[in-house]
């Protein structure tokens, strides 16, 4: 469950953020060259030696992708997936292993891994799912980062103003002015007002949109 | 003749005047003398004739002689009167100066002796001694029948010892076999006697060529031969047997004696024996799955450089294309070098299906039989170390579908390795101990050893499942990495966590189907 932000940092997510590989790994060649691979690729790297070294600097505010070697002493990759599904922390993982066997690896991916990958990987491989995994957590993140800004905004709406939205988005807001205004007793011109401050303040782009964003808040009723 | 007598006596009582009266009356008591004197003498002499055990017979017999004649006399003197009684009398005075001559000789001859003849014991001192010499053979009956029921002991003890025990003198020469050496030889004891010992060892083990003989035998060396402890002998039946032999050599009333015990260790043997095949066996199948888990460890260790090489070869492939100046020849040789890195992981993948294809298979195993068995190998470790081992098995565990041959590999190694760090720690106050147990737990059995020792310092702890990381001097450190790719290839997980009193506690768990 990705949690939401009921705050101004909501508006600051999004698309223009920098996406952190991070790269797990004890041994210090296979981490090394790794890190230079992604590097010349533009890839925001940093490295870790082990499990609890990463999930130590880890919290609910890290995005990015993580490389996790599994065999590590101490924590191993396996354990250190355990951990951040207990903490709720739903960061995409790739597994890359030099062991191999498939109970693990049926185990990783079905706790969430995105990918499984045998030691010595193909790199052209591991970029490919890196991307995917990179690209479905900016959808994903848009997507958070659209909701949090239309609740945030709905949060700051009146309780006038938000009637009138959920009157205006009623039946795919094909109703006129006048009906709303009849049925909420009030002046046409009033409505009018009403309907151009909630579609500022919602920053919707048409009626369309806002229709959209009364069904996101739950406030859309399909008929009477 | 009666009137003869009848005539003699009226004469003699016819007269009666005083002067008469006192003669008859003197003629009447001598008579009486005589007689008696006559029949007392004649007694005696019968008696000394009867007896020819009476001390000094001679010396006796001529005093009753001579009184005898003497009293033939005094009878005779008595019808002097009748004139053929001279005659009669004069020669038997003439005997009794023999007699008389002859006695006196025989009292010379005595006449050394008196003081013996004097002393000797009158019957109050031989009943005395008759008493005494009474006594002193109960006495001695008594001492001999202690010494026969002594011996009568020791001869059942012999007899019945547990051990068969063979006697023989210094010659080879069996003086005795108790019954168990009857059994044990299947002889009669009766078929040994006398027979040399050497009976009873196989021919090929005495080293003769010629035939055997008694007097041949070197029982020196035959004897020196036997003290080796172990030694075969031989059945009557021809058959032979493990035995473990006794010595022990010793005089017996002057004579030089062996003891020998024999006891038969066929079954001492045979254990011996099965122990030494298991643990050969056990040793075998270790290397063999040691050398299999070499090659995975380092197929796995191979792994690591490889991805770096393969990472940087990529690498500086794009850096080479990114180059001003193209350099297809460097960029090709790069590029080879990566693809060969590639097909390097593809080898050591496909190996590792190999290995996983002869690591043995599945089967529905009883885990509490397992680790019993196992514990069976642990034993002789674990004594040699003075180190206790306690079981704590779960009465309720199902049968899993585990790799028999992995796990007890798994078990052996943590028991081994716990043992091995006991071995040269301190408990204290507390005997060394490892305590293996089983339990199940929702869907897993779970398998823990621990033990009570200095338990795992942190660096230890550290590298604790890596490969080629060891504790000990001598070892690979492949031990516990091998144990974690058997556990993890069964789909389990391999654990350590310190013990609440100190000690290391390995535990592993296994799916339940």
């Amino acid at each position: 469950m990705r949690h939401f932000i009921f705050n101004s940092k909501c508006s600051k997510q999004g698309l223009k953020l920098e996406y952190k590989i991070s790269v797990v790994d004890d041994d210090l060649a296979a981490r090394t060259s790794l890190q230079r691979m992604l590097a010349i690729h533009d890839y925001s790297v940093q490295v870790f030696e082990s499990g609890e070294a990463f999930l130590e600097q880890i919290d609910q505010q890290s995005y990015g992708v993580v490389l996790l070697d599994i065999a590590m002493p101490q924590l191993s990759g396996t354990e250190v997936q355990q951990q951040l599904l207990e903490r709720g922390i739903a960061i995409p993982l790739i597994f890359l292993t030099g062991h191999g066997d498939v109970p693990t690896s049926v185990q990783a991916m079905k706790n969430g891994a995105v990918d499984f990958l045998e030691k010595p990987y193909s790199v052209d491989v591991l970029l490919e799912k890196l991307n995917e995994a990179l690209d479905g957590e900016r959808t994903r993140q848009a997507q958070a980062a659209s909701q949090c800004l239309v609740l945030t905004n709905f949060a700051n709406l009146t309780s006038r103003e938000k009637e009138i939205m959920a009157a205006l988005s009623f039946g795919h807001a094909q109703r006129s002015n006048k009906e709303i205004a009849a049925e909420l007793n009030l002046s046409p011109r009033t409505v009018e007002e009403y309907r151009s401050r909630v579609i500022s303040k919602m920053q919707a782009q048409s009626i369309t949109h806002l229709v959209e964003m009364a069904k996101q808040v739950g406030i859309y009723q399909h008929k009477a | 003749m009666t009137s003869f007598v009848w005539e003699l006596v009226p004469t003699k009582i016819v007269i009666l005047n005083k002067f008469e009266l006192y003669r008859q009356l003197s003629f009447g008591a001598d008579l009486v003398i005589v007689m008696t004197m006559f029949i007392v003498t004649t007694a005696v002499f019968m008696v000394l004739v009867k007896r020819p055990q009476t001390p000094y017979r001679l010396q006796f017999l001529m005093v009753s002689l001579f009184l005898l004649s003497y009293s033939f006399i005094s009878a005779l003197a008595l019808f002097a009167d009748v004139w053929w009684v001279e005659g009669v009398l004069l020669v038997l005075k003439v005997a009794a100066v023999c007699a008389a001559t002859g006695t006196i000789i025989a009292m010379l001859r005595l006449r050394w002796k008196l003081a013996t003849v004097v002393s000797l014991p009158s019957p109050e001192d031989l009943n005395a001694l008759n008493l005494e010499l009474e006594k002193e053979i109960n006495i001695n009956r008594e001492e001999s029948a202690k010494l026969a029921k002594a011996e009568q002991q020791f001869r059942t003890f012999l007899k019945h010892a547990p051990d068969g025990i063979v006697i023989f003198d210094s010659s080879g020469v069996i003086l005795y076999l108790n019954d168990m050496a009857e059994i044990l030889y299947q002889y009669e004891h009766e078929e040994l006697l006398g027979k040399p010992v050497v009976v009873l060892i196989p021919e090929r083990l005495l080293h003769f060529t010629e035939r055997l003989d008694v007097d041949d035998i070197d029982t020196e060396a035959i004897l020196a031969r036997l003290e080796k402890k172990d030694w075969t002998a031989l059945r009557k039946d021809g058959t032979e047997f493990p035995s473990e032999i006794g010595l022990s050599g010793f005089t017996l009333d002057g004579d030089d004696v062996v003891l020998m015990t024999v006891r038969d260790i066929s079954e001492r043997r045979s254990l011996e024996e099965k122990m030494r095949k298991d643990s050969t066996q056990l040793a075998h199948l270790s290397r063999v799955s040691s050398v299999g888990q070499m090659a995975a460890g380092l197929a796995h260790e191979l792994n690591q450089p490889l991805t770096a090489i393969s990472n940087n070869t990529y690498t500086a492939n794009q850096l080479v294309e990114r180059l001003p100046r193209k350099e297809p020849l460097l960029q090709a040789t790069i590029k080879e070098s990566y693809e060969s890195a590639q097909h390097a992981g593809r080898i050591i993948r496909s190996l590792r299906q190999l290995i996983k294809k002869t690591d043995g298979t599945r089967q529905a195993t009883d885990l509490n039989e397992l680790v019993a068995t196992t514990v069976d190998f642990l034993m002789p470790e674990a004594k040699s170390a003075n180190v206790k081992i306690n079981l704590n098995l779960s009465t309720v565990l199902p049968q899993i579908m585990i790799d028999p041959v992995q796990t007890k590999q798994v078990i052996l190694n943590l028991g081994l390795n716990a043992i091995e760090a006991l071995k040269t720690a301190t408990t204290g106050q507390q005997p060394k101990a490892i305590s293996i147990g089983t339990k199940l737990d929702d869907e897993h059995v779970i398998v823990t050893v621990a033990d009570n020792g200095p338990g795992l310092s942190a660096e230890m702890q550290a590298n604790l499942f890596q490969p080629y990381i060891s504790s000990k001097e001598t070892g690979m450190g492949l031990g516990l990495s091998i144990c974690k790719t058997f556990v993890e290839s069964q789909g389990g997980t391999l654990h350590h966590r310190e013990t609440r009193n100190g000690g290391a506690t390995f535990y592993f768990q296994l799916k339940v189907q």
